[in-house]
C-alpha cells in the first residue's frame, strides 16, 4: 500500500517533469543555443532518472540516464544541438511518456527494449564520454538502495527519516497486538518504509522483543518518542535521525544540482516561473464523488420543492427557496473546482505543429490565445484528439508549400491559430488557418458523385450547407478532395466525438484565404436542461438543446411515404414523424387519440424530426446518471435521471433515434 | 480450504454465488422498464442514487415468472466492471463449503438452463448450482 502511494506520487511528478521537458525542448528547437532551456531539460531528466531509480524502474532510469548524458554534454558545450538530435530527444521523450503510461497501468517497467535508441544517443556523445556511460550499464540496485532512494526523495520534499528502535517489556503478552498499536500510532503522523524484522514476521509474532523501523515524518524526534512511549508495555524507545546516504555519485549529483539552484536565483529571469500557488492536489475520483453528492442533493431539493408546492406554508416555502439557492451555489462551486484551463490540451500542440512542419516541409507558425479559458476536466481530456485532427488537417491540406504561398502573395510562413473563449454557457474553440481554403465546387462535385444530392439541389444550397458534406462518414477521403482531407480519417470522427460531448462543430472557409473550424462545447457535462414527456405510462427526458419547438399535429396532416415512414410538414419541408410509443416499444392499451398529437420537433446536426408524445410534463434541470457498462450497448438511451419522487426517467439520445 | 457462497433459490432449486461478487442484497424496489434491453433484463432500479439493471432469474432460466413475494430479493453483484441485480425468490444463507465439495458441472441434460452453470456443490441430498457469470449475463469474456 505504501508503494502504491509512492507510485502515484512518482507518476504525477514524472508527468510534470516530462511536460517541462517538452516545453523546454520546443524552446531549444526555436533557439538551438538556449543554454537556459538546456539546463532546464537537464534538471528535468535528472530528476526523472532519480525518481525512476528510487522506484526501481530500471529501464526508465537507464534511458533517462543516457538522455541526461547527452544533455550534460550539451550543457558543457562539448556538442551542439542539431535538428536531428532534437528529433531524437523528442523521440526519447515520447518513449519515456509511454513507458510512464505502461507503469501507470501495469505497475511494472515492462519489457520494452531501448538498446536501439540508447545506441543512437551514444552516437551524439563525444568519444571520451561514450566509455563512461557504458561502464554503468548494469548496477543492480540493492534493497538498501531502494530505501536510501526513497529517503532521498522524501528529504527533498521536507520529510526527515528516522530509525526507531522499540523494545517491548518482557511480560508483554500479545506482542504482535502491541506492535500493531505502535504501527497504528505511527500511521497518524509518519510513513513506515522499512521494518526489521518484516511487518509480516511481526504480525505472526516471529520476533523476540524488539524491532526497528525506518519512518518518514515531518514531526520532530521528541514528538515521535513521546507518541510511541505513550503506548503501554514498552520497555524502551530510541529515535535516531537517519544520516544522509553516503553514496558518492549521488552526493556529487546533488551538489551539482544545488549549485544550479544557486546560479539560478540571482539571475532573476526564471524566478517568475516558480510562482507559489496556494493549491492542493485532489484525486479526481474524490471530486467525482463530491459532484455526485451535490447532484443527489439537487434531486432531493427537487423532491422537497414538489412537496412544498402542495402545501400552503409560507415559512416552509421560504426555507425551500433558500435551500434551493444554496444547492445551486454548491453545484456551481463543485463545477468550478472541476474546471481546468484548456491549456492542458493546448500545450500539446506546439509539438504537433513542429512535427508536422518537419514532415511536410511547410513553414507553419502556431498562434494560441485564451489558454487560460476553463472547462470541465472530463471534457478537456476528450477534446485533445479532435483538435489534433483539425490541426493536422490545417497543416496537411490547408497551408500551402512556401513557394506556392510566395507565388500567391501570401507570407512564406503559414499561420495556424487556436483560440479559446467563453461565450455564455459555452466554451468556443476555433482552429483557423490561412491556407488554401475549401473548394466548394469540388465538394459539391463529390457530393453529387456519391449520390448524396443532385445538381439541381446543389444549386439551391448555400456554401455552408455544401461544406457540411465534409462531415459525412467516409466523405473526405484523400483520393478526391486533396485540399482538406486527412489521411483516410474523416471529419465525421471529429464531429461524432464533439457531439457525443454535447458540442457542435461549424466550418467557415474562403477559397484561397483559409478555413476556420468553430467548436462549441458546454462548460460542464453532468447537468442538462431537459423536457420531461409522457409516452404511454413511461417518462422520458429530451435534452432541451436539441428541441426546436413543440407543435400540435392533427392526425390528418400525417402522411406516409411508401407506407413505411410517416412524415409531417414542418416549415414547408417534410420531416420524419416518429411515434415514440412504437419506437420505444411502450406497452399501452389506450388507442391513439384522434385529433391532435403533441409533437416535439428535434434537431441533431442537420437532421430534423418530430417526436410524437402523449403529454408534456415539465422542463427541468436533470442530473445525468450513467447506465453502467452492462447497458452501454443501448445507444438510443444516453443515460438516465432520477426524478424528484425517486422514479427513473431515461434520457433519449436524439442522434441515435433519427 | 473453503469457499464462501450466498445461497439463493429460484423455484424449488438452490443456487450459489461466490460471496466476493455480491455487494448487497436488497428487498424489491420499483423497477423501470428499459427499452431495447434484452428480454431477461426487466428494467433498471434506483439503488440509493445509482442506476442498476435488474435480471429476472425466472426469465433468464426459462421458467415461468411468478409474483413477487415477501421473500423475493435482488442480489446486487459486481462481476468485473459490470454491476447487475439478480432477482431471486429467496436468499437463504451464506455458507462455507470445502473446496473439494465443489465440482465442475458439465452435465448435458434436457434443461437448457444448465448451460449457465459451470460448477456444482453436492450438499447431502441437496444440489447447489454455481453460475458461469459471462454466460449468465450474456457478456463476452475479455
Amino acid at each position: 500500500m505504501e508503494n502504491e502511494q509512492y507510485l502515484q506520487m512518482f507518476i504525477e511528478e514524472t508527468n510534470e517533469h516530462l511536460e517541462a521537458m517538452n516545453q523546454e525542448l520546443l524552446k531549444l528547437d526555436q533557439h538551438p543555443g538556449d543554454i537556459q532551456a538546456i539546463n532546464e531539460i537537464f534538471r528535468a531528466i535528472h530528476t526523472i532518472k532519480g525518481m525512476a531509480g528510487s522506484m526501481q524502474f530500471n529501464k526508465m532510469q537507464r534511458l533517462a540516464h543516457d538522455v541526461e548524458n547527452v544533455l550534460d554534454a550539451l550543457r558543457k558545450g562539448e556538442i551542439t544541438a542539431t535538428p536531428d538530435m532534437l528529433d531524437l530527444l523528442f523521440q526519447c521523450l515520447d518513449i519515456l511518456q509511454s513507458q510512464l503510461e505502461s507503469i501507470a497501468s501495469s505497475g511494472t517497467d515492462g519489457d520494452n527494449d531501448f538498446t536501439q535508441i540508447i545506441d543512437k544517443l551514444y552516437a551524439y556523445l563525444p568519444a571520451n564520454r561514450q566509455n563512461t556511460s557504458a561502464v554503468e550499464k548494469s548496477t543492480p540496485p540493492s534493497i538498501n538502495q531502494y530505501v536510501d532512494n526513497v529517503v532521498r526523495v522524501a528529504n527533498e520534499k521536507g520529510y526527515t527519516a528516522y530509525k526507531v528502535h522499540i523494545v517491548l517489556r518482557p511480560d508483554c503478552l500479545l506482542k504482535s497486538a502491541r506492535a500493531y498499536i505502535i504501527f497504528k500510532t505511527l500511521e497518524e503522523f509518519a510513513e513506515t518504509i522499512e521494518s526489521v524484522p518484516s511487518a509480516q514476521d511481526i504480525e505472526n509474532e516471529r520476533f523476540d522483543r524488539d524491532f526497528t523501523l525506518t519512518i518518514l515524518t515531518k514531526e520532530p524526534e521528541q514528538y515521535i518518542y513521546e507518541r510511541i512511549n505513550s503506548v503501554s508495555e514498552i520497555e524502551s524507545v530510541t529515535v535516531q535521525e537517519l544520516n544522509e546516504i553516503d553514496d558518492k555519485t549521488q552526493k556529487t549529483e546533488r551538489a551539482q544540482q544545488s549549485q544550479q539552484d544557486q546560479n539560478k536565483s540571482p539571475s532573476g529571469g526564471v524566478s517568475m516561473e516558480q510562482k507559489v500557488s496556494k493549491s492542493i492536489r485532489v484525486d479526481i475520483e474524490r471530486l467525482d464523488d463530491f459532484m455526485n453528492l451535490a447532484s443527489e442533493l439537487i434531486i432531493t431539493r427537487n423532491r422537497i420543492e414538489g412537496i412544498g408546492i402542495g402545501q400552503d406554508n409560507p415559512e416552509l416555502n421560504e426555507a425551500i427557496e433558500y435551500m434551493s439557492r444554496l444547492t445551486s451555489n454548491l453545484h456551481d462551486l463543485v463545477m468550478k473546482i472541476r474546471m481546468v484551463p484548456i491549456d492542458m490540451v493546448f500545450n500539446r500542440f506546439p509539438r504537433v505543429i513542429r512535427d508536422l512542419s518537419r514532415t511536410t516541409d511547410k513553414k507553419v507558425e502556431l498562434v494560441m490565445s485564451g489558454n487560460e479559458t476553463e472547462i470541465d476536466r472530463s471534457i478537456v481530456e476528450e477534446l485533445g484528439d479532435p483538435l489534433i485532427h483539425l490541426i493536422r488537417n490545417a497543416v496537411d491540406h490547408g497551408i500551402e508549400l512556401p513557394e506556392e504561398r510566395v507565388k500567391q502573395g501570401k507570407p512564406e510562413i503559414g499561420t495556424v491559430e487556436m483560440r479559446a473563449y467563453n461565450d455564455g454557457d459555452n466554451v468556443v474553440v476555433e482552429v483557423k488557418d490561412d491556407g488554401a481554403g475549401i473548394d466548394v465546387a469540388k465538394v459539391a462535385g463529390k457530393a453529387i458523385g456519391k449520390g448524396l444530392v443532385d445538381e439541381d439541389q446543389v444549386k439551391e444550397m448555400s456554401d455552408e450547407d455544401i461544406i457540411s458534406f465534409l462531415f459525412q462518414p467516409g466523405f473526405s477521403t484523400s483520393d478526391v478532395i486533396t485540399d482538406i482531407s486527412g489521411r483516410g480519417v474523416g471529419l465525421d470522427v471529429v464531429k461524432t466525438k464533439i457531439e457525443s460531448l454535447g458540442g457542435t462543430v461549424d466550418v467557415r472557409s474562403e477559397l484561397g484565404k483559409g478555413t476556420r473550424f468553430i467548436i462549441r462545447m458546454p462548460l460542464t457535462l453532468s447537468i442538462i436542461q431537459a423536457l420531461l414527456v409522457m409516452v404511454g405510462s413511461e417518462i422520458y427526458a429530451i435534452p432541451l438543446n436539441s428541441i426546436i419547438e413543440i407543435i400540435d399535429v392533427s392526425a390528418a396532416d400525417i402522411k406516409s411515404i411508401r407506407r413505411q415512414q410517416e412524415v409531417i410538414d414542418f416549415r414547408s419541408s417534410l420531416i420524419p414523424f416518429v411515434r415514440l410509443k412504437q419506437v420505444l416499444n411502450v406497452l399501452d392499451n389506450e388507442q391513439d387519440v384522434h385529433g391532435t398529437i403533441t409533437t416535439v420537433i428535434v434537431r441533431k446536426g442537420d437532421k430534423i424530426a418530430g417526436f410524437a408524445v402523449d403529454t408534456l410534463i415539465d422542463q427541468e434541470d436533470i442530473v445525468i446518471k450513467p447506465l453502467g457498462k452492462y447497458l452501454s450497448h443501448i445507444k438510443s438511451i444516453s443515460g438516465a435521471t432520477i426524478l424528484g419522487n425517486g422514479q427513473i426517467a431515461f434520457i433519449l439520445d436524439i442522434n441515435h433515434l433519427l | 480450504m473453503a469457499e464462501q457462497f450466498v445461497i439463493f433459490s429460484i423455484g424449488p432449486e438452490n443456487y450459489g454465488l461466490d460471496v466476493t461478487m455480491v455487494s448487497s442484497i436488497e428487498r424489491i424496489l420499483p423497477i423501470t422498464r428499459m427499452p431495447y434491453a434484452e428480454d431477461f433484463v426487466i428494467g433498471v432500479m434506483n439503488l440509493r442514487g445509482d442506476i442498476i439493471p435488474v435480471i429476472d432469474m425466472h426469465r433468464r432460466l426459462g421458467m415461468d415468472e411468478i409474483e413477487d413475494t415477501e421473500t423475493s430479493r435482488i442480489i446486487i453483484i459486481q462481476y468485473k466492471d459490470y454491476v447487475v441485480g439478480l432477482k431471486v425468490d429467496a436468499v437463504s444463507n451464506v455458507t462455507y463449503f470445502d473446496t473439494d465439495k465443489i465440482q465442475p458441472f458439465d452435465e448435458i441434460s434436457s434443461a437448457d438452463r444448465n448451460q449457465y452453470f459451470d460448477r456444482v456443490i453436492y450438499d447431502g441430498d441437496d444440489m447447489i448450482l454455481i453460475p458461469d457469470m459471462p454466460r449468465l449475463l450474456n457478456i463476452s469474456e475479455d
